[in-house]
C-alpha cells in the first residue's frame, strides 16, 4: 500500500514547510523551495493545514471533480469563524498564517526540472502544483493545478516542466514517513527526515494513509483548479505591481523577475554606485545555484565590457566579521563579489555581509526562476514587506474560502 | 563599559538581530544568554525561535502575529533590565558563569590513521606529533555558539602555538567526530560533510542525535577538554556508542 519510485526524476525529495526550533543546534530548516506552490498543492488534494492531524477539525465528505474520474473525498470542515467577510485582521491571521512557522503542513514530493515517474499500488488523490509541467496519468494527460483520483496500478510520469522550476506533487493523507525533530522535510547533507534522508531513488516504496473513501469524485470538475499564472508568480491578471499584466497566455510565459527585498546589517558598507549596480543590474541566477542558495552573477555580455572591474561588488572597505545567523532569503556578499542568495538548505549562520533579506512574498517566485534566467532586485522597507505578507495572506484565505464554500467556481 | 550595550537590527521581515558587541569575549556571551533567558521567559506569541551567535542573537517572528515594532519595543524594554543587572554585576560576572558551565571531556584518538593532517600541523610549527597532541589536550575551550552543521560547535581557545589556516581546497569528505583546526578555531564534525578543516584526530563519540531529546550532546555555553585515547579505546567507546544508539 504505497507509492512507488520509477524514476526519480532530479532532486526529487520529501518536503514540508521546514524544521523549525533546531536553528540554534545547527538543524538547517530545509523545507520545500516554493511553500505556497507546497500549500497550494495540498489544498487542493485536501490537506488544508496542521491542525486537521491535532483532530480539532472533523473531517466531512465533500463532492469534488476532475474531468477524468470521480471520487469523493473527505474534506476538512470550515472554520466557525473567520472566513465569511473579506477582510482579514491581523489578530485573525495568527492561526494559519503564510509565514514559516513550527506548524508544517502536509509533506508532498518535491522536484526539480525533470519530475519523477510515480506507481500507484493504492488509490490515490493527488495534485501537481508550482510551474507547468508535462504529466500523464495512465497516458492521459494531466492538468497542473487539478486534483485527479489514480487508481491501484496507475502510472504518473512527470516529465520536464515547461515553465518554473520547482514542482510538488500532493497526495491526499501523509507520507508514513517519520518526522525528525518535528518536521518530515528532507535534508539530504545532514541525512536528516523525509524518506532515509535522502533524494527519491528507483524503487523507493512511499507508504501514505489516505482520508479518502472512495465514492465518488463528482460533477463539479474544475472546482479545484488554481492556475499557475497568479500574482504570487508575478503573472497577476490585476497586473497591478509587476509588468502591467502584458503577457501572453502562453504557458511558456516567463515569470515576473523582480524580487523585492529589505535592506540588510551591510547595506550601508557599499557606496552609493556599488547599491545602484545591485539594483539597476540584471543578475542571472547561476547554473551553480541550489537548494542551500542561488548565486547571482553577471550576464556575460558585460563581461566583454571593460567595465567588469568597477562592476564587481565590493564593500567600501574590507571587513571581516564573526558568524551571525542568517535567515532564508539573505542576499550574500562574499569576497569575490557576486551575490548569493539563501534558499531553504542555508547553514544556520554564516560570514559574510548581509546585503539583505528578500522579501518572504517573493521567496517562492524566486524560486521558480530557473539557473540562467535573469533577475531584478528591487529595495522595498520593512513596512512595505510586512504589508504584503497581510496582503499574501488575504490571498490564501479567499483560497480557502473558495474551496469549502463555492466549490463549484475556479479557484483563481 | 562605554558603548552602548545592544542594538537592534533587521535581519529580513521575519527576524531581527540583537547585537551585543563586536567582540566575542566570555562576558558577552553570558549577556547573550542573559538576553536569551529573558526573552523566553517573557513568551512572547509570535517569536518562533531564538538563535545565538558569537556577538549576537537572532530572533525569528512571525509578522502576521506580532508587529515589528511591538516586538522591537518589548526587546528593548529587556535590554534595559539586562544593561542594570549585566554591569551591576558586572566584572564578577565571569566567575560566577564559571561555575555554572559544563565540563565535558571529550576522547580523542589522534592515530594517524584518523589524524589526517597531523603531520602537517606538526611541522608547519616545528613541533613533534605529540608536542601537537600535547598541546590540543592542555586547553580549555569555550563553545560559543553551534552552528554550520547540526551539532558543529565553534570552540574558542586554541593556542596559537597550533593555530593553522584550512587546507586550500576543502576535502569532500570528512568523517562524523572528526577534530579539526581552522586558524585560532578548533571543532569537532558532527556528521559526515565536506570540509577545509586541518584534521588531527577523530572522537568515537555520537555528537548529533535527532533521535534526542537534545539533540546535541556539545551545547554552547559548554567548556570541552579533549582527551588522548588510543586507537583501541577508540573502538570500545565506538561500539559503545553504537549499542546506545540501537544500530
Amino acid at each position: 500500500m504505497a507509492l512507488e519510485i520509477i524514476r526519480p526524476g532530479m532532486l526529487t525529495t520529501i518536503q514540508d514547510r521546514g524544521r523549525f526550533g533546531y536553528r540554534r543546534d545547527g538543524v538547517v530548516v530545509a523545507g520545500a523551495m516554493d511553500e505556497w506552490a507546497l500549500r497550494i498543492a495540498n489544498l487542493l488534494v485536501g490537506n488544508l493545514n496542521s491542525r486537521s492531524e491535532s483532530g480539532q477539525i472533523k473531517p466531512e465528505p465533500m463532492a469534488l471533480a476532475t474531468g477524468f474520474d470521480v471520487a469523493t473525498i473527505y474534506q476538512t470542515a470550515p472554520e466557525a469563524s473567520a472566513y465569511g467577510s473579506g477582510r482579514v485582521s491581523l489578530s485573525s491571521l495568527q492561526s494559519e498564517s503564510l509565514s514559516r512557522s513550527p506548524n508544517v503542513e502536509s509533506p508532498a514530493i518535491e522536484f526539480f526540472l525533470v519530475g519523477p515517474t510515480i506507481d500507484f499500488h493504492q488509490d490515490a488523490i493527488f495534485a501537481i502544483y508550482g510551474g507547468c509541467w508535462n504529466a500523464s496519468l495512465g497516458g492521459k494527460p494531466v492538468r497542473c493545478g487539478t486534483p485527479y483520483r489514480a487508481r491501484v496500478g496507475q502510472r504518473l510520469e512527470i516529465r520536464e516542466a515547461t515553465a518554473g522550476a520547482w514542482g510538488y506533487l500532493a497526495v491526499n493523507g501523509v507520507f508514513d514517513t517519520p518526522k525528525v525533530l518535528g518536521s518530515r522535510s528532507t535534508h539530504s547533507r545532514s541525512r536528516m527526515g523525509g524518506f532515509e534522508g535522502r533524494a527519491l531513488k528507483a524503487g523507493d516504496q512511499i507508504g501514505f494513509k489516505s482520508n479518502c473513501t472512495a465514492l465518488t469524485f463528482t460533477a463539479n470538475v474544475s472546482c479545484r483548479y488554481v492556475p499557475w499564472t497568479d500574482s504570487v508568480y508575478g503573472n497577476s491578471r490585476d497586473g497591478n505591481e509587476l509588468d502591467g499584466g502584458q503577457q501572453s497566455d502562453s504557458q511558456n510565459q516567463s515569470l515576473a523577475s523582480t524580487i523585492r527585498f529589505v535592506r540588510g546589517s551591510h547595506w550601508g558598507m557599499l557606496d552609493a554606485s556599488n547599491q545602484e549596480t545591485v539594483t539597476n543590474s540584471k543578475w542571472i541566477i547561476s547554473k551553480k545555484s541550489d537548494r542551500m542558495g542561488y548565486r547571482l552573477e553577471k550576464p556575460s555580455e558585460s563581461s566583454l565590457s571593460q567595465r567588469v572591474e568597477s562592476d564587481r561588488l565590493q564593500l567600501a572597505s574590507p571587513f571581516e566579521m564573526l558568524s551571525e545567523p542568517n535567515t532564508i532569503g539573505t542576499i550574500q556578499l562574499p569576497s569575490g563579489g557576486d551575490p548569493i542568495i539563501l534558499m531553504s538548505d542555508a547553514a544556520t549562520t554564516g560570514g559574510y555581509p548581509r546585503l539583505g533579506h528578500v522579501a518572504h512574498v517573493d521567496l517562492p517566485r524566486l524560486a521558480q526562476q530557473r539557473p540562467g534566467t535573469a533577475i531584478q532586485l528591487q529595495v522595498i522597507s520593512l513596512a512595505q514587506a510586512h504589508q504584503l505578507a497581510i496582503e499574501r495572506e488575504r490571498q490564501w484565505r479567499r483560497l480557502l474560502y473558495g474551496v469549502r464554500h463555492e466549490p463549484w467556481c475556479a479557484l483563481v | 563599559m562605554g558603548d552602548a550595550p545592544f542594538s537592534v537590527e533587521t535581519l529580513g521581515d521575519q527576524a531581527m538581530l540583537v547585537r551585543f558587541a563586536s567582540e566575542s569575549t566570555r562576558k558577552c556571551f553570558d549577556r547573550i544568554r542573559y538576553f536569551e533567558q529573558a526573552v523566553k521567559r517573557l513568551s512572547i506569541s509570535g517569536v518562533i525561535e531564538l538563535v545565538p551567535a558569537y556577538t549576537s542573537l537572532a530572533v525569528y517572528y512571525n509578522p502576521l502575529v506580532i508587529a515589528e515594532f511591538e516586538l522591537r519595543q518589548r526587546l528593548l524594554k529587556i535590554t534595559l533590565t539586562e544593561s542594570i543587572t549585566g554591569d551591576a554585576v558586572g566584572a564578577d560576572s565571569e566567575t560566577i558563569e564559571a561555575s555554572s558551565s559544563r565540563e565535558i571531556i571529550v576522547p580523542v584518538c589522534y592515530d594517524r590513521e584518523f589524524g589526517e593532517d597531523l603531520a602537517y600541523v606538526a611541522q608547519v610549527h616545528g613541533l613533534t606529533i605529540e608536542e601537537v597532541v600535547a598541546i590540543h589536550t592542555s586547553a580549555c575551550y569555550f563553545v560559543h555558539m553551534i552552528g554550520f552543521l547540526p551539532g558543529f560547535p565553534y570552540l574558542g581557545g586554541l593556542s596559537h602555538r597550533i593555530a593553522t589556516p584550512r587546507k586550500e581546497s576543502p576535502r569532500t569528505f570528512i568523517a562524523a567526530g572528526s577534530v579539526g583546526i581552522a586558524g585560532t578555531q578548533t571543532g569537532v564534525y558532527p556528521i559526515d560533510s565536506p570540509g577545509g578543516w586541518q584534521i588531527i584526530g577523530r572522537s568515537p563519540w555520537q555528537f548529533f542525535d535527532p533521535s534526542a531529546a537534545t539533540p546535541c550532546r556539545i551545547q554552547a555555553g559548554d567548556t570541552v577538554k579533549f582527551n588522548a585515547i588510543t586507537r583501541n579505546e577508540f573502538g570500545i567507546i565506538h561500539k559503545q556508542c553504537m549499542v546506545r544508539n540501537g544500530s
